[in-house]
């Protein structure tokens, strides 16, 4: 079941058979990080004194992380509110945290963007760009303009880890890459009646589950040792015999069914349990009885249907370098054209900011997963969300470890020829251990005694290789995708009216048209708030006179107008597409003088223009 | 209030959409003249003078809460209630069970589970669970004792309390929606353009204005019904129809965005339609329906669900849900029918059901409605993965019966009983009769709305209200008349009271029909030198399967386990390993085999269980017989 996610596949073909675990390591987890304060000037806005300095070269437990979320908090009081959106099953908090400057205008009133991050706990570096993101936007408000008037015209929300409870254990206890990864809701994988008594185990007791191999007598095995590096082990290829057996991940049997590791923590995923187009587990491994039936993500879901001004949401995983979309499946409406041409602009200029990313749509270019955080915030809030998958096993791009992989029995055969060199290069895992951590990521495999299997070795790589970058590398992605997220974040709609056009029709009588354009590349209202009717379109009312008659410029040239037939004082708008524009059109009866025209978006914020009749 | 819109598209509402349609039938008048007859007869004789504004037929919330915990306090070995909940507007969710003492513990052992009214305006339902729970709690019967003592009954008998009080409210009208406040028309207001009682005769019926460019017309051989125009047979519209209620927020629209909130009966994930306001923003948030997939998860024992709701799965297949999906996106590989197996046992236990109600008198010819999109019954089978059955305790019976049956009836009991058949004569002709029909008239909303008018000439006169001309605040010019929508699921207590004993026995038997795991026999064979091969079978009592069919699909359920544990001194030769099997029929067996080295005499132990088909146990000793 696990296996069927794509991270862990790209993960497990890179590394190959010797792909391993790791543990959090006494050495990944620096336990105090709060460092002298001097070097940063005060800015207005921050009593930087007291403002966290996190270094960014590193993974953040989650106590470090919400502490910091805290001292933002106090740093930047006329910013940031620091809340909790409720408890997980083991009763921790949900921490979000929101920047909103007070003094711009209420949250409820301006554009917003939803920013989380780890809900797979594995993936514990997503947290840890979240909080970049929040360190950035924060210390760079008054000083770049462009945040400052990010932050002045809307407003942002950060969940940094949303699967608090395994993400814990990640750090805390011996763990893989890979494991724990869903919520630690109880799941009988197995099927025997028992919840969770068979997970991976740290038999060897270093701290690590890594993986187990056995030698055997020539002929008995499965594989056989790479005669250039004996740390890995390989496949068989035909007309060979083995003398090694490879035995998967570290573990017994210790429900006496033969099998290994078969029922660990979970298995709930939650970026399977969101409310839009979900489906039951036999059609999507992980999902639930029901959809946002985990505490987790419900809580941010009740919590988001209180804040319909979302635009724009940017959800961090890894691994794979992608910067993702829906639909999550084909079973949804197809997107729009015009929703279509937005995500398009967002995605591909996200490209350009992260350098090896490539921009995809979930169902069509990855696999289908239902329920998950995109299409719920798209489906059900008309949100534009991508999710960012960091990390791609060779970040630095530069081809001095590399080989060709073997291939495997029953592999198409191609023609041997360049451009297949060039794409089958696989990447060496164990040789850039080597040559770039001098042999920090891998544990060298060393003989212990099995309840089962008798003597083994035990060795492989520790839990932080493969889905995340070595502490050097990883500032700098996180800073691109922070980028990426204040660039999304930034596209949030901008409505503006130009000047209106006024005609005097009679005695007390005024014929208005009013332009609006939108700056930015999200509409105000998305194609799928309209064919899922999600919420309030925008609504536009005249102050100072009586509306007679209203509705939209379809062409000002030719006079062609949709009028709206009933309450014409309430003009219902579509929205305004992303660097777009429409007309309003107001019949109104008055003696002259000054009008007031309304505009309220509940994604684009509010706005309005005075309008002489003369 | 139900809204038109949605009325015409999902099946489970109120049948509103029947009132549009065109009536071709020619036998109207000849039908009608009969009914007639039927009914003068039936008017000479004394009958309980009913108004549906008299509610002393139904129990409220209150009332069904005050019961509850009498009968908790006064059978408390049998009843235990349990609140799993609150509604939107905070009232409590109840949840019973119903066992005695036995062997293993009640939430153990095979059960199962009775949930009502989560439609909301199927307060017959919730009689019918409140008479379940009754029965049950006073039986003295050796028979119930024994049923209780090795299965447990779960009883909801009121899942959507917020909509099940709107009809004793001030101004009754039918309701689905909980509380949660929505603003269904998306303009910016909440709950502004409700219902209006404009005629105030305390219930909300329909109204029809005179429009030239309207689609309805008045139903030339029944002029109190309403019908849509049919272009091809060059009627022309002259009317629009809808609820009673004016535009209150001047859009053009009428009642479209009223007190109600989420529909929790819509609200599960099997089929939930999307872009439909009332059905609530994703499946699982309305409080109802939250805390009853909650309740159910939890009880890992349930192998059977009723749901008494405006659907009958017993007297028409159910077809199970279309999926939500929108043109040009490719639907999933979920299951939208009931699998051929699963079919075939409401097909049997369908009979039965029909003949019970025929032995006690009442219509069993009458098609069953199909339960909506985003059902809690299909979410029960398709998700759940339960045996589930809708039933509507009481619907209104086909015509043709109650004018034979009346007329063959009266003489002998002086008394009306709807639908009764009297003698197998009737009952032939009726089914004759119906089977003709409809070879002749393939409408069968315009059959069913004729069955309704019929039935309430005969026994409930007073639901409809003769069209009225009343003249808006504002000038405009409406009519306000036509059925009381009660009418078609809360009929008098002295109907309802024959089809509710009928279901509580159904379900009586029901739970008794639950599979239940048996080791059906265990042999020790020796192998010399202390070693012994072990054999166990075991199999099903009861006349339904452990799992259903979906059920082995989805793999949602722990599959039927046989095991063997070692006892004191007692070793296993090879892994000992589970037997399992994702579903056992009642004719099929399990078997066991395992190789174990131990002293004669020493023992060891044999498990067969599945989590909603019991367990047992048995101890098999080396040696013991060879």
């Amino acid at each position: 079941m696990k296996n069927q996610h794509f991270q862990f596949n790209i993960v497990a073909s890179l590394v190959k058979s010797t792909f391993v675990k790791s543990t959090l390591a006494a050495s990944v987890i620096v336990t105090s990080t709060l460092f002298a304060t001097a070097l940063v000037a005060p800015t207005a806005y921050a009593q930087s004194n007291k403002a966290p300095q996190p270094h960014f070269n590193r993974v953040h437990h989650n106590d470090e992380i919400n502490a910091y979320l805290k001292e933002y908090a106090i740093a930047y009081p006329k910013l940031v509110s620091v809340k909790s959106l409720g408890k997980t099953n083991s009763g921790k908090d949900m921490w979000m945290l929101s920047i909103n400057n007070s003094q711009t205008g209420k949250i409820e009133d301006k554009p917003s963007t939803y920013v989380d991050g780890s809900i797979h706990a594995n993936e514990a570096q997503a947290a840890d760009t979240v909080l970049y993101t929040i360190d950035y936007i924060l210390k760079n408000y008054g000083k770049l303009a462009p945040i400052t008037e990010l932050v002045d015209r809307s407003a942002l929300h950060f969940v940094p880890i949303v699967s608090p409870d395994s993400r814990a254990k990640w750090f805390d206890e011996p763990s893989t890459p890979n494991y724990p990864r869903s919520v630690p809701w109880p799941f009988d994988d197995d099927r025997d009646g028992k919840l969770d008594e068979d997970g991976p185990q740290d038999l060897n007791k270093d701290g690590v589950i890594t993986m187990m191999r056995k030698k055997v007598p020539m002929g008995m095995g499965n594989r056989k040792v790479d005669p250039s590096d004996a740390r890995r082990l390989l496949p068989l290829e035909p007309g060979e015999m083995g003398d090694y057996i490879f035995l998967g991940q570290e573990g017994n049997d210790q429900d006496g069914d033969g099998l290994m590791a078969e029922d660990g923590v979970g298995y709930a995923d939650p970026n399977r349990s969101w409310g839009y187009d979900w489906a039951p587990r036999y059609i999507q491994g992980g999902a639930t009885d029901y959809p946002l039936q985990l505490p987790e993500t419900r809580s941010i879901a009740l919590w988001a249907l209180e804040r319909p001004e979302i635009a724009s949401v940017i959800t961090f995983h890894n691994a794979g370098r992608m910067i993702l979309r829906g639909p999550g499946s084909p079973t949804q409406t197809p997107v729009s054209a015009a929703d279509d041409r937005t995500y398009d602009y967002l995605g591909r200029e996200g490209e350009k900011i992260m350098p090896g990313y490539r921009y995809m749509v979930i169902w069509r270019d990855l696999y289908t997963a239902y329920g998950g955080t995109t299409d719920h915030f798209y489906g059900i809030h008309g949100a534009f969300g991508f999710t960012s998958e960091l990390f791609g096993a060779v970040m630095d791009n530069n081809n001095i470890v590399r080989f060709k992989p073997t291939p495997k029995v029953g592999d198409a055969v191609k023609p041997d020829n360049e451009d297949d060199n060039k794409t089958e290069k696989g990447y060496d895992a164990i040789k850039w251990n080597d040559m770039l951590t001098l042999g920090r990521q891998f544990i060298p495999y060393k003989e212990t005694t099995h309840p089962q299997y008798g003597t083994v070795e035990i060795g492989g790589m520790r839990q932080n290789v493969g889905r995340m970058p070595e502490g050097w590398m990883l500032e700098e992605e996180s800073h691109r995708n922070a980028l990426f997220v204040i660039f999304n974040a930034m596209n949030v709609p901008k409505l503006k009216f130009l000047e209106p056009t006024v005609k005097k029709m009679g005695d007390g009588l005024w014929r208005v048209e009013l332009p609006i354009i939108n700056e930015k590349a999200i509409p105000s209202v998305s194609g799928i708030a309209i064919d899922n009717k999600l919420h309030r379109i925008d609504l536009a009312t005249v102050k100072g006179a009586k509306v007679i008659s209203s509705g939209i410029v379809k062409n000002a040239y030719t006079n062609q107008i949709d009028l709206q037939t009933h309450r014409p004082e309430r003009l219902m708008v579509p929205g305004v597409q992303g660097f777009g524009n429409t007309t309003l059109f107001f019949l109104v009866e008055s003696n002259g003088g000054e009008i007031q025209v309304n505009y309220d978006s509940v994604k684009g914020g509010k706005l309005s223009q005075t309008v002489m009749l003369k | 209030m139900v809204d038109l819109k949605s009325a015409t598209s999902i099946l489970v509402l109120p049948n509103i959409q029947t009132i549009q349609k065109n009536d071709v039938s020619q036998n109207v008048k000849k039908l009608g003249s009969r009914t007639l007859i039927a009914a003068s007869l039936l008017l000479s004789f004394t009958f309980p003078s009913y108004s549906f504004a008299n509610v002393k037929d139904y129990r409220n919330v209150e009332a069904v809460e005050k019961e509850l915990l009498a009968l908790s306090l006064k059978y408390p070995n049998r009843i235990k209630v349990e609140t799993i909940g609150k509604s939107a507007g905070g009232r409590s969710l109840y949840f019973v069970q119903i066992s005695k003492e036995g062997k293993v513990p009640a939430n153990k052992r095979p059960a199962l589970f009775v949930g009502a009214n989560i439609a909301g305006f199927h307060h017959a339902g919730t009689e019918a669970a409140m008479n379940l729970i009754e029965t049950l709690a006073a039986s003295n019967d050796q028979k119930i004792d024994t049923l209780l003592s090795s299965k447990t009954i779960y009883v909801a008998p009121l899942l959507n309390p917020d909509a099940h009080n709107a009809m004793f409210a001030k101004t009754r009208f039918l309701r689905a929606g909980n509380e949660t406040k929505i603003d269904k028309d998306l303009d910016g207001f909440i709950a502004e353009d409700g219902v209006d009682d404009l005629d105030g005769n305390g219930v909300i019926t329909m109204m029809r204005i005179k429009d030239a460019n309207g689609t309805m017309l008045v139903d030339p051989d029944n002029p109190r019904r309403m019908m849509k125009a049919d272009p091809n047979k060059g009627e022309r519209g002259n009317y629009r129809l809808m609820q009673e209620g004016k535009d209150d927020d001047n859009d053009g629209l009428y009642n479209e965005d009223g007190v109600e909130g989420i529909f929790p009966d819509r609200n599960f994930a099997a089929g939930f339609p999307v872009a439909d306001a009332h059905a609530g923003r994703w499946p699982g948030l309305s409080p109802e329906s939250k805390a009853i997939m909650d309740a159910l998860v939890a009880r890992k024992n349930i192998a059977m669900a009723v749901v008494y709701g405006p659907s009958n799965q017993l007297l028409t297949a159910p077809k199970g849900f279309e999926r939500p999906t929108p043109a040009g996106a490719k639907p999933s590989n979920e299951a939208n029918r009931i699998e051929a197996d699963d079919l075939k046992v409401l097909a049997t236990l369908g009979d039965s059901y029909k003949k019970s109600l025929e032995q006690a008198g009442l219509d069993n010819k009458r098609i069953g409605k199909q339960t909506g999109a985003g059902s809690f019954a299909n979410w029960l089978y398709f998700h759940y993965g339960v045996q589930t059955i809708e039933l509507d305790v009481w619907g209104v019976p086909k015509l043709k019966v109650i004018a034979k049956n009346n007329a063959a009836n009266t003489d002998q009991t002086g008394k009306p009983v709807v639908g009764g058949m009297p003698n197998k004569d009737a009952a032939k002709d009726a089914t004759k009769e119906a089977t003709k029909d409809s070879t002749k008239d393939t409408n069968k909303d315009t059959d069913n709305e004729k069955d309704l008018y019929a039935y309430i000439d005969t026994n409930v006169p007073e639901a409809y209200t003769p069209w009225k001309a009343i003249t808006l605040a504002n000038g405009e010019k409406v009519e306000v008349g036509g059925l009381d929508p009660f009418a078609e699921y809360a009929p008098p207590a002295q109907l309802l009271a024959p089809a509710i004993a009928v279901h509580t026995d159904q379900i009586i038997a029901l739970t008794g029909k639950l599979a239940q795991l048996e080791i059906i026999d265990t042999k020790v064979v020796s192998q010399g030198n202390d070693v012994w091969l072990i054999t166990a079978v075991g199999g099903v009592q009861g006349e339904l399967a452990t799992h259903t069919k979906l059920a082995t699909r989805m793999k949602n359920k722990i599959p039927v386990r046989l095991e063997m544990k070692l006892g004191k001194g007692v070793s296993s030769i090879v892994l000992n390993r589970a037997v399992v099997r994702e579903r056992l029929e009642p004719a099929a067996t399990i078997k066991g085999e395992w190789l174990v080295k131990g002293e004669k005499g020493s023992t060891v132990d044999i498990g067969l269980w599945a989590e909603q088909a019991g367990q047992v146990r048995t101890t098999v000793t080396l040696g013991k017989g060879n």
